[in-house]
């Protein structure tokens, strides 16, 4: 039987980037990191999950470094080497938003990622920069095929997208199977650059836009299962309802939480004690 | 007031330069009330981050109407807070529950406090501890006697216990023995204690030993409570902690004492008001700061801006300005005149101070102060002169004395330095590495050039310990856990960084395409941008270097708050009274004791003096 366990989201972002720091990252990277775990919880409920159940994933991989594959002026394909979104979605998002800034359109495709889920965590973070950001993602036993990785489409698209109204952009988008989305980023690309990557086997695919405005509500698409599958979330909600009520996870991933961050406690000693303050 | 002020065209473009230096979130705040003209001055006379983001200077600050203590106070006391004993069952060994419920601003909250009975020991409130006097918790709302013994185990439990959304915080404190048993032992024979002795053990009964809120356990955080919520604002949980901890010294030793003897008496009011709440912290407060460079900023950027305003301030409104500040003197003269002067070597003598705040007073009562410049106020020309003698402490007294004698200035800013404090890190990826090598160059000179070569200049790591947390430092070369190194070596950051821009064959590059390459400058990065916009955010100072005195740091940090008379204890510690003077909570309803810091001892009367000139004579008559 699961224990229930409740925390604050305070809480939890205080923990989460020492709980990576245990998990072997870097001090430079665990706090925007840390911010995605936060999000995942307070949004999915599953940021805690995906940590306990993928920190030694995550951890071999640290070693890895990513590689940019191929470049130009607005778009980048990076070879995420295994490395999760935790480590390599931030940076997507910051060169397709760089890009996107200068250019009008940014686009970073990446490959061989994991927890895709998270992703929505950017969409967040390019609004805050004032861009819309449409995020393509293909999960699938190659990556992951867990329950964290489906396909789908995060879009938060400015009013001003291509001229065609947000209502009916998202229709377009609610209207297609998951795999239609894949055709959707192509035809986007096409538009936009008329240099369209070899999207045959991608993870993820941020496209930052530069947008004037920030009335719109933020709009998560999973892909499969239902039948209505196209629902909208608004994470900004589900961010103040944590705030405000706290967390309800379970014991044991609470407890796979405070594991990690004590692997970062340095043990007790008589000379530990008498630095104290 | 100034009013609506449209920066205009015909500003000269010295002016529209001065005003480019403040940062966004204070433009609209301050040149709605102050003219361009008179803000372009006060920036032009700033005091520079070089000035008084060092250590050695940070240390000598001095609370002042900005820290959150007097802020928080100040509020309690505009907004008519009302403070009521609800239960309190506390026996002659000092065991018992003590709740009181407060209404403010349209909310209510409760506040609890149990303890065990009160031994002999005398404990010191480390972070460590996990036996304490005082165990107390806060919640939102009005809650019954049922939810709060429930709450009991987990507040016994110091650092297991968890909690639910209902609760703000829990805080802890422990007895100052000697003196709150002196304080029973006189109120049961029926007289009032030696108010000189307890001025003696730093002016208070009961010693705060920790703050647990902002989620900690579980608890709701004050960012999560409404917006007009009156505890929705940054440090008054812990105020309001501290607060009732100073009252419910009094609670406590009033009824202990009637226990012993129903015809106990009651503290005066006067010594009450006197009385304030003790506190000491450690070094972990010195690492927090690190991480915290937008809320340094938004304290320090303001305090500056406020001394500016107030030193080239003239005109009818700043008047009265002077003879505030002399009244403010002569208080504060007495006041450190009365201090304890056994303290830290580090620290200067109290008694100094006193004689230099004395010698400042006389100069604007005789108006003897020289006018080297006529084209500015009298204020700044006192300033100018004091600063030519004055130690260094007695000058940062001034600074904050100058603030409390500013009240229109001092008004308009708190919302600015709140801005500041609220805001958070945010990476800009568009910028090219050319720009932020230029940036980094402009801002981070003092990082850049600082020695890290040697191992005296990185002798020391701080890390977090097993029992809680709780940050420590270990000497690099002896102690295990360098690999799990805290952050606080912020020009070592600054350093790798710059070396790794250096070699980055691509100047053009936008900071997003370089981070792919080096994603470990990521927080480096978003921390020069952050502190581009906020000035005066870092502390330029060598946290691992032997010399480095986290003390220092710590007392900066509790002025703050709103510590007075900081005192360090083996460099990790810092020990002092927060709340001295201030009123109490029938004094909220009425409106009364509003001017109240730095209080001076009140007159008990003929009795026993124990405090000659300053000096304790004898102590040993009186435990």
């Amino acid at each position: 039987m699961v224990e229930p366990f409740h925390m604050s989201l305070a809480e939890l972002s205080k923990i989460a980037p020492d709980a990576l720091r245990g998990v072997g990252f870097p001090f430079p990277t665990v706090e925007r990191s840390g911010q995605m775990i936060v999000w995942g919880e307070a949004v999915h409920h599953m940021g805690l999950r995906f940590l306990n159940v993928h920190h030694e994933r995550i951890r071999a991989s640290l070693d890895k470094k990513c590689t940019v594959t191929d470049a130009n002026s607005n778009r980048v394909i990076i070879d995420g080497h295994g490395k999760s979104v935790l480590e390599i979605g931030p940076r997507a998002i910051d060169v397709s938003s760089a890009a996107a800034a200068c250019e009008g359109v940014g686009v970073a495709v990446v490959r061989n990622t994991f927890g895709l889920f998270l992703l929505g965590e950017a969409i967040q973070h390019a609004a805050k920069r004032g861009l819309g950001i449409v995020i393509l993602y293909k999960g699938g036993a190659s990556i992951g095929g867990d329950e964290f990785d489906g396909t789908g489409i995060l879009a938060r698209l400015p009013a001003a997208f291509d001229s065609v109204s947000v209502d009916q952009r998202l229709n377009v988008l609610g209207g297609t199977k998951a795999l239609d989305a894949f055709q959707f980023a192509k035809s986007f690309l096409e538009r936009n650059k008329n240099d369209e990557p070899d999207l045959s086997s991608f993870a993820l695919i941020g496209i930052a836009l530069q947008s004037n405005t920030s009335d719109l509500s933020i709009e998560a698409l999973p892909a499969e299962g239902e039948p209505e599958w196209c629902k909208t979330t608004d994470f900004e909600q589900r961010l103040r309802e944590a705030m405000m009520l706290g967390l309800s996870t379970n014991l044991g991933d609470w407890d796979g939480l405070t594991m990690l961050l004590h692997r970062m406690r340095v043990p007790t000693s008589e000379r530990s004690l008498q630095q104290a303050g | 007031m100034h009013g609506e002020v449209t920066v205009s065209s015909k500003m000269s473009a010295c002016t529209s330069r001065a005003l480019d230096r403040l940062p966004k979130y204070a433009r609209d705040a301050v040149l709605a009330v102050f003219s361009p003209e008179h803000v372009a001055d006060a920036i032009g006379i700033m005091r520079s981050p070089s000035e008084i983001m060092t250590d050695s200077a940070m240390q000598r600050v001095k609370a002042s109407r900005f820290s959150f203590a007097r802020s928080f106070v100040e509020r309690m006391h505009r907004e008519r807070w009302e403070i009521v004993r609800q239960h309190c069952d506390i026996d002659e060994n000092g065991a018992g529950l003590l709740v009181y419920q407060i209404c403010a601003e349209g909310h209510t909250f409760t506040f609890a406090i149990r303890s065990d009975p009160l031994d002999d020991v005398q404990r010191e409130g480390r972070a460590r501890d996990t036996s304490l006097d005082f165990h107390g918790v806060i919640f939102v709302g009005a809650v019954g006697m049922e939810r709060i013994k429930a709450e009991i185990p987990s507040i016994s439990n110091v650092w297991g216990g968890r909690t639910h959304n209902d609760t703000i915080a829990r805080t802890y404190g422990n007895r100052s023995n000697r003196f709150f048993n002196h304080a029973v032992e006189a109120l049961a024979a029926g007289r009032q204690p030696d108010v000189n002795l307890l001025a003696l053990g730093g002016g208070y009964l009961i010693r705060n030993a920790g703050y647990y809120g902002n989620g900690r356990m579980g608890c709701r955080s004050w960012e999560a409570l409404p917006p007009d919520h009156p505890l929705s604002y940054p440090f008054y949980g812990e105020m309001l902690g501290l607060y009732i901890y100073r009252q419910a010294s009094f609670e406590y030793v009033e009824s202990m004492a009637r226990c012993r003897n129903l015809n106990a008496a009651e503290l005066s009011p006067d010594i009450k008001r006197y009385l304030g709440v003790g506190n000491q912290s450690g070094i972990g407060t010195a690492a927090a700061l690190v991480r915290w460079p937008s809320w340094v900023s938004g304290f320090c950027f303001t305090r500056e801006l406020v001394l500016a305003l107030a030193l080239t301030a003239v005109g009818p409104r700043f008047a009265g300005s002077l003879g505030a500040l002399a009244a403010l003197l002569a208080r504060a003269s007495r006041y450190y005149r009365e201090c304890d002067p056994d303290i830290d070597a580090a620290v200067e003598d109290r008694r100094v101070i006193a004689a230099e705040l004395d010698r400042i007073h006389r100069l604007i009562a005789d108006c003897s102060f020289p006018t080297a410049d006529a084209a500015r106020s009298p204020l700044f020309n006192l300033f100018s002169a004091a600063a030519k003698w004055a130690s260094p402490e007695t000058m940062e007294q001034l600074v904050s004395l100058v603030i409390d004698s500013a009240p229109p200035i001092y008004d308009v800013m708190i919302p600015v330095m709140s801005a500041g404090m609220r805001s958070t890190r945010e990476l800009d990826p568009s910028m090219t590495v050319g720009e932020f090598l230029a940036l980094l160059n402009r801002d981070y000179d003092w990082a850049l050039v600082m020695d890290q070569s040697s191992v005296e200049f990185r002798r020391y790591f701080w890390y977090r310990s097993e029992e809680n947390g709780e940050n420590r430092r270990g000497e690099r070369a002896v102690d295990p856990g360098v690999e799990f190194e805290t952050f606080v070596n912020v020009a070592g950051s600054v350093q790798t960084l710059a070396s790794n821009l250096r070699a980055c064959p691509h100047p053009e590059w936008t900071i997003g395409r370089y981070l792919l390459e080096y994603p470990d400058d990521a927080y480096c990065v978003t921390r020069v941008q952050t502190v581009s916009q906020w000035p005066y955010g870092e502390i330029r100072a060598n946290f691992i270097a032997e010399a480095f005195n986290p003390s220092d740091i710590i007392r900066f940090y509790m002025s703050i708050l709103g510590m007075e008379t900081t005192n360090p204890l083996r460099k990790r510690w810092i020990r002092g009274v927060f709340m001295q003077g201030a009123p109490l909570p029938e004094d909220l309803l009425t409106g009364a004791h509003s001017d109240w810091a730095l209080p001076v001892i009140p007159d008990q009367g003929p009795g026993p003096q124990l405090h000659q000139q300053g000096r304790i004579a004898t102590l040993a008559s009186h435990g």
